[in-house]
């Protein structure tokens, strides 16, 4: 009896459960990219990017020549906040926002001037949504601008933007979380930044299956929030790894500098060549793909010290200075000049930061909280005015360990060079 | 019905981690941020201690039960009103655990399916387990799921390895300081302190004795290491900022799983296991609730008819707690960690042991 009672209950069961969440993948409209503007009149203009369902899996027959069409549609709607605009977005939809796959959000310039904090909070709180998630700010337009591109190499921008992200050797996908840990921790925070790029040099398209560079979306840098939440302005793309390598999580990076002469007590011109926007000569670029950061803040005195022992790895990938790198001596040098130079280099983009955008993004703040608890007691009321005085002792190791296929290079000796 | 000591061990575990891992953390993390691993290491041996008070009672008696026992113990009177509180507790426990499952099942995979298909699905698993198998079932699906629950939260944490960040567990101490920590440690001990309810399930074990003693302690140290392990990995991940204040962020910690682009989506792996947990400990508690009532009324051969009863009425007192909707950190808080921790799980268990201890002592004196 009991058997008979239970094995109906159970059958009801499989049928019966699921019905109420039954989500036809016919009936919804995947949403891989968020966009959120501030209007003139104060409205938020929300921006959905959604992927195209037919076009989509085609490639397979319907694949003859270029379809003029575009892999992604973009649906937009005004709205009090995110979800009052969805849901106004919906009214425009036949299928059912599923934000799912909501792993890129967009903020558009002026709404990250105005603040981010009336708009976050969602992004946090939504179940539906991955705590996996980017956030961009597009720097010098609206978030619309930038997911109405069509970017060439992916079928839809949003997964342009995010993969773009991933090739920059910052930490994959976690832009959105790190953002929220950071503003809880010294205040500030960080997001990248996308810009729009027209091409550098206008080039015609003289027959119609030429293919010059479009304008297209770019990884700009990062941009960088005060602790009201509010943009403070931006670190350009050979600004913004200073940050990720002094919080130990620069993965890879490229770096380029001038060497004039190969006097062996001054290894090449100073510091100051290399920033002084010399962009040609005698240059040589290492790839460093081993990063280690180490601070150690120093608390004697009435302010704060910091002591920062920034090290890498890496070897050489190019060089068009007379230096014969054959002898161990002359990669000493270029590591020398090289220090010389990162060291200039980032003590710029500090002091850009704590003089210009005054937050502490580096987290010098939390390693006096992490060593010096009681310390910090009485430092963090006042951390954001005494972060933009503190002195910073900046010191850069580099390890090269290789030159690439050729020691000397193989071309003939130049002026300056050594015969040997 | 007799259960062996290694599937009393898997019962004790899968019963103390589940919910724990579910909303303990939280409360935890809020007073004692980033110590809150000390919480739990305290928690840990507070449950141990707990346990073993326990279990020493029960090793006294280890063919009677809670309820036959405090009978034996403080006479027909006594005994009956004794165990009042843990009766209360059973059901409790019950339909509290339903709706923090409904809750979390509802924000995590079914956002419109009512409240009574989600608990009555569950409740109709349980009560088929109960039912048929007895504490028997529930003790073989236990020494079946547990190595596998161990095997999937192993996983989890050597996935999330690359997320941790380990100076967010710094300054160890310096922003807290013992009250604090203390605090964040009531929750977890409130939870692990569930062991107590050993003391019905010892006459079923097989040769009960210094092993099932052993068995049930090894379950809650095991259990506790697991959970120590989880909050540092939580704290580590989120920082204890962001991790006080999601609502369940030992699961948010799963979701970020990322590993070579094909690797990710762990969560519904945790979550199946998770479930499997909820259902174990479901089980056990309708098992006692049911064999503790039948024993009560002085009907032990009925049990089975009154654990339909049983389900029934947590059926009712689920859809209450669902419909008025009390805050779970109220009840954790105000209720729970107030009147259960003190009273059911060190109170009673104290006085009986105090008193048998004495008495036992009387009856030497006297034959002497």
């Amino acid at each position: 009896m009991f058997r008979k009672i239970s094995s109906v209950f159970l059958a009801l069961s499989l049928i019966l459960t699921g019905c109420w969440d039954r989500q036809e993948l016919n009936d919804q409209a995947i949403v891989l990219g968020w966009g959120m503007d501030l209007m003139e009149n104060g409205e938020y203009l929300a921006t959905a990017n959604l992927v195209l369902p037919l076009v989509s899996k085609s490639g397979g027959q319907e694949s003859g020549g270029q379809s003029s069409t575009s892999g992604f549609m973009t649906e937009s709607a005004f709205g009090k906040n995110n979800r009052d605009a969805e849901q106004n977005m919906q009214r425009k939809l036949s299928r059912v926002l599923f934000p799912g796959h909501r792993r890129n959000i967009f903020i558009g310039e002026k709404l990250a001037e105005k603040g981010v904090f009336s708009i976050m909070d969602e992004y946090g709180r939504s179940p539906m949504v991955r705590p996996r998630s980017n956030i961009f700010v597009v720097k010098g337009g609206t978030a619309q601008e930038a997911m109405s591109i069509a970017y060439q190499l992916e079928a839809n921008p949003a997964i342009a933007v995010q993969k773009i992200q991933e090739k920059s050797g910052a930490p994959i996908s976690r832009s959105l979380l790190d953002f929220f840990i950071m503003a809880n921790g010294t205040g500030c925070g960080v997001m990248p930044a996308l810009s729009i790029e027209t091409p550098e040099v206008n080039t015609d398209k003289k027959t119609p299956e030429d293919s010059p560079p479009q304008t297209t979306l770019s990884l700009y840098g990062a941009a960088v929030f005060n602790e009201k939440l509010k943009l403070a302005g931006y670190l350009n793309y050979d600004e913004f790894w200073v940050r990720l390598w002094i919080t130990n999580r620069l993965a890879f990076r490229n770096f380029t500098t001038i060497i004039n002469s190969i006097d062996a007590d001054k290894p090449g011109g100073a510091a100051a060549d290399a920033l002084s926007g010399a962009t040609r000569g005698k240059t040589v670029s290492i790839n460093v793909d081993t990063f280690k950061s180490q601070i150690t803040p120093v608390m004697t005195g009435a302010l704060p010290k910091f002591r920062i022992l920034l090290e890498g790895k890496g070897f050489i990938e190019e060089n068009n200075s007379p230096l014969n790198l054959s002898r161990p001596d002359n990669v000493q040098k270029v590591e020398a000049r090289m220090n010389q130079y990162l060291e200039a280099r980032i003590k710029k983009v500090l002091t850009k930061v704590q003089k210009d955008f005054k937050c502490d993004i580096f987290g010098f703040g939390d390693t006096i909280h992490h060593r010096h608890p009681y310390q910090w007691k009485k430092l963090a009321a006042d951390w954001d005015t005494i972060f933009p005085d503190i002195d910073m002792d900046i010191t850069v190791k580099l390890n090269l360990t290789g030159t690439g296929l050729t020691g000397q290079s193989l071309l003939p000796t130049r002026d300056g060079g050594e015969e040997k | 019905m007799k259960i062996n000591n290694r599937q009393l061990f898997w019962m004790i575990m899968m019963l103390e981690i589940g919910i724990n891992l579910l909303i303990s953390m939280t409360a935890t993390i809020l007073y004692a941020k980033q110590d809150a691993w000390i919480s739990y290491i305290l928690a840990g041996g507070a449950g141990l201690v707990i346990t073993y008070i326990a279990s020493k009672l029960s090793s006294r008696y280890p063919r009677q039960t809670l309820i036959e026992y405090s009978v034996t113990i403080l006479g027909k009177w006594g005994g009956k009103l004794i165990v009042i509180p843990f009766i209360l507790q059973w059901f409790w426990v019950i339909s509290l655990i339903l709706r923090d499952e409904f809750l979390f099942i509802r924000l995590s995979v079914l956002y419109k399916t009512p409240a009574w298909v989600v608990i009555g699905t569950m409740l109709g698993v349980v009560i088929y387990t109960v039912y048929h198998g007895g504490i028997e079932a529930i003790g073989r699906v236990s020494e079946l799921w547990g190595p596998i629950l161990m095997i999937i939260l192993a996983l989890t944490f050597a996935l999330t390895i690359n997320n941790l960040n380990w100076p967010m567990l710094l300054p160890v101490y310096a922003d807290t300081g013992p009250g604090p920590i203390m605090q964040g440690a009531l929750a977890p001990v409130s939870l692990l302190g569930e062991s107590v309810l050993l003391m019905m399930l010892f006459p079923f074990v097989e040769h009960p004795g210094k092993g099932t003693r052993k068995a049930v302690l090894l379950g809650v140290a095991l259990s506790s290491v697991m959970l120590l392990f989880g909050v540092l990995w939580v704290i580590m991940t989120f920082g204890p900022a962001v991790s006080g204040r999601l609502q369940f962020p030992f699961f948010e910690m799963v979701k970020l799983v990322y590993l070579m682009e094909f690797i990710q989506n762990m969560d519904i792996f945790v979550m199946a296991v998770w479930l499997v947990c909820i259902f174990v400990k479901l089980s056990i508690y309708m098992f006692i609730t049911s064999y503790g009532v039948a024993q009560w009324t002085g009907k032990t051969g009925s049990w089975k008819k009154i654990s339909l009863i049983v389900a029934a009425v947590s059926f009712i007192l689920t859809m209450l707690v669902i419909i008025l909707n009390p805050p779970a950190g109220l009840l954790l808080k105000g209720v729970w960690i107030t009147y259960v921790l003190p009273v059911n799980m060190i109170g009673i268990p104290l006085f009986l042991w105090l008193v048998s201890a004495v008495k036992a002592n009387f009856h030497t004196d006297i034959r002497r």
